[in-house]
């Protein structure tokens, strides 16, 4: 499957737009790190991705077929998808959080199939939270819970992964496991699109790097080709030195720090 | 901390023969104690009406069982009204009661008694009106720019509307105060199970079952909501269609509940509550068990409100908001800073 965003664009009521004409593609099997500066409206165009939103102009395509075009369900069926900071309002446990993704796939009256629950199964394998299935969610610390939401989201087996800033506010070892997860969907054939701040931890996982910035993409490809000083002084306004980790090859991007400047 | 939770249909057992206890009790207490075995016997109808135990079999049928069923109902519709609400507005504080939806549905009623239309269609019906335009209103206002719902505005919406409709029921008890109707609208502000009678069971019975039953249909929507709306949708659920169903279903059951009996408060509240922390959050079981739940509760209230002050009887509105009210505060301080 192939997610094909074309020429979106988006204003919030009474604003200036914040996405003006953004093309990106998305193929299965590959991970795709939408990075740009808080407010540049990489959450918006998740959630336009995810047909939650409704472009003002432009269109979302899954495959061939406009996700306008189908209701919620139909779409939950193919695109699995993560807000930022998702909250349960009430104490479920992990397993009927994680049993929720499999809520497009179930008839109304329904019992949990035997399926369902080989679904679940395997997506708490997959994020190692099969040893927190009876704990409450609130209980959980922040990286546990995120892990639970993301086998909830492997839980609905979609042809597409959105993952709002997954990583956000975790600590770097936090931060690979959930990476290395999402990077093993995408090497098993997902199409993966996730909103992150921290460059480097695009630049390690990423297979594609796409900077949004003045409500369109200014960049997209490699992150070696894509994160560049002066794309990162135009998107960020920031100054850094670009690196390459001798061991991995991948790129790294250091703040550099003002000399003199008491 | 692992959760440990009844299995759903031990916890409906116990929880349906704790009812049947309880019908049987509320009906054999009252001015005169009428012991079980006849109780059961009325019930069932094997009393010959012209031997010594005819005037029990009459109070039972005229009197006594039209009252628990009444409470039954009106409680299983207010407990499961609240278990929608605080379900939809994501927040453990929401019930009929604090979001103005019962104050809304008794203006209603009061303005259908001073309009002259006291009777069985079109009271109920003014009720289901009034209660809708409240939780309309309290909707609008809290669902915000940014759709999320903050308790804060959810509960200053609530008594806001609630002091709205409270106005008018107030100046339809001061326009028609010289009249005998003062009394029929005093009755709809502090509550009573005391004007039970099989018409009106024949009416409620089914808008409570119906009510219930298309909640429960929805009851996977209502999981998938408390993630919130944007939440919802990514499950396939569709938010502002299924919220707008499951108002309109709650507001039904309340304002049944409101029209039949007047407004009690905090049964709405507490009984989803408390199901909640022993059941657990999932609505497939937690809608059946308030409906259950809600009809104990309040007919346990009942039998509190017609035996405390014997030979007094108060409205059974005092007896709930006396258990609920310090219940409510105990929630907005253990839980009101999380939440917000």
């Amino acid at each position: 499957m192939r997610l094909g965003i074309r020429n979106l664009t988006f204003a919030y009521p009474e604003s200036e737009p914040v996405l003006r004409g953004v093309n990106l593609l998305v193929s299965a099997g590959s991970l795709v790190a939408l990075v740009g500066a808080n407010g540049a409206g990489k959450s918006t165009l998740l959630s336009l991705a995810s047909g939650y939103r409704t472009p003002a102009d432009g269109e979302v395509l899954l495959d061939a077929v406009p996700v306008s075009d189908l209701p919620p369900r139909a779409i939950a069926q193919r695109i699995a998808a993560l807000e930022q900071e998702r909250h349960a309002a009430f104490d479920f446990t992990v397993r009927e959080v994680v049993t929720m993704g499999r809520i497009p796939h179930r008839r109304r009256f329904g019992r949990e199939t035997a399926h369902d629950r080989h679904r679940v199964g395997e997506a708490m394998a997959l994020t190692e939270t099969a040893d927190l299935a009876d704990r409450s969610i609130h209980t959980l610390s922040g990286g546990e819970r995120q892990r639970v939401y993301l086998a909830s989201a492997l839980a609905q087996d979609p042809e597409a992964l959105l993952l709002d800033e997954p990583t956000t506010h975790f600590d770097i070892r936090y931060q690979m496991e959930l990476m290395e997860i999402i990077a093993g969907r995408a090497r098993s054939g997902l199409a993966v699109l996730i909103s992150v701040h921290d460059l480097n931890i695009a630049a390690a996982y990423a297979d594609r790097v796409a900077v949004l910035a003045h409500g369109r993409i200014v960049s997209d490809g490699l992150a070696a080709d894509v994160l560049t000083e002066s794309t990162i002084a135009d998107a960020f306004g920031a100054c850094v030195s670009i690196g390459h980790d001798p061991a991995t090859g991948s790129v790294t991007v250091l703040p550099r720090r003002r000399v003199g400047s008491w | 901390m692992i959760r440990r939770r009844p299995s759903a249909a031990i916890a409906m057992t116990i929880l349906l023969a704790l009812a049947a206890v309880v019908a049987v009790a509320g009906v054999a207490l009252g001015p005169v104690w009428i012991p079980f075995k006849e109780v059961a016997a009325a019930i069932f109808g094997r009393l010959d009406p012209a031997n010594t135990h005819g005037s029990a079999a009459l109070i039972i049928r005229q009197v006594r069982l039209p009252r628990v069923i009444l409470g039954f109902l009106v409680g299983g519709a207010l407990g499961v009204s609240g278990t929608v609400m605080q379900g939809l507005f994501r927040n453990p504080l929401g019930s009929p009661y604090i979001l103005g939806v019962a104050s809304g549905a008794s203006a209603g009623a009061a303005v259908s008694i001073l309009a002259g239309w006291p009777t069985l269609p079109w009271l109920p019906l003014c009720a289901f009106a009034g209660g809708l335009v409240a939780v309309m209103i309290v909707y609008r206002l809290a669902r915000g720019r940014d759709r999320r719902t903050s308790i804060f505005t959810l509960i200053l919406a609530g008594v806001a509307v609630g002091a709205l409709f409270s106005a008018v029921t107030s100046l339809v008890i001061f326009l028609s105060s010289r009249g005998e109707k003062m009394a029929d609208v005093v009755f709809w502000i502090m509550g009573s199970l005391g004007r039970s009678g099989w018409g009106g069971l024949a009416l409620l019975a089914p808008v409570v079952v119906m009510g219930t039953l298309l909640i429960q249909v929805l009851s996977r929507d209502l999981d998938a909501l408390s993630l919130g709306e944007e939440g919802a949708f990514h499950l396939g659920v569709h938010p502002q269609r299924v919220t707008v169903v499951l108002l309109v279903l709650s507001t039904l059951l309340a304002s049944a509940a409101v029209a039949m009996a007047g407004t009690i408060g905090f049964v709405g509240l507490v009984v989803p509550h408390v199901l909640r922390l022993i059941l657990g959050p999932n609505h497939r079981t937690l809608v059946p068990a308030s409906a259950i739940g809600g009809g104990l509760f309040l007919v346990l209230a009942d039998m509190a409100a017609r035996t405390l002050m014997r030979p007094v009887e108060i409205p059974v509105g005092i007896v709930t908001a006396f258990i609920g009210a310090p219940f409510f505060l105990y929630l907005l301080r253990s839980r009101g800073r999380r939440m917000a």
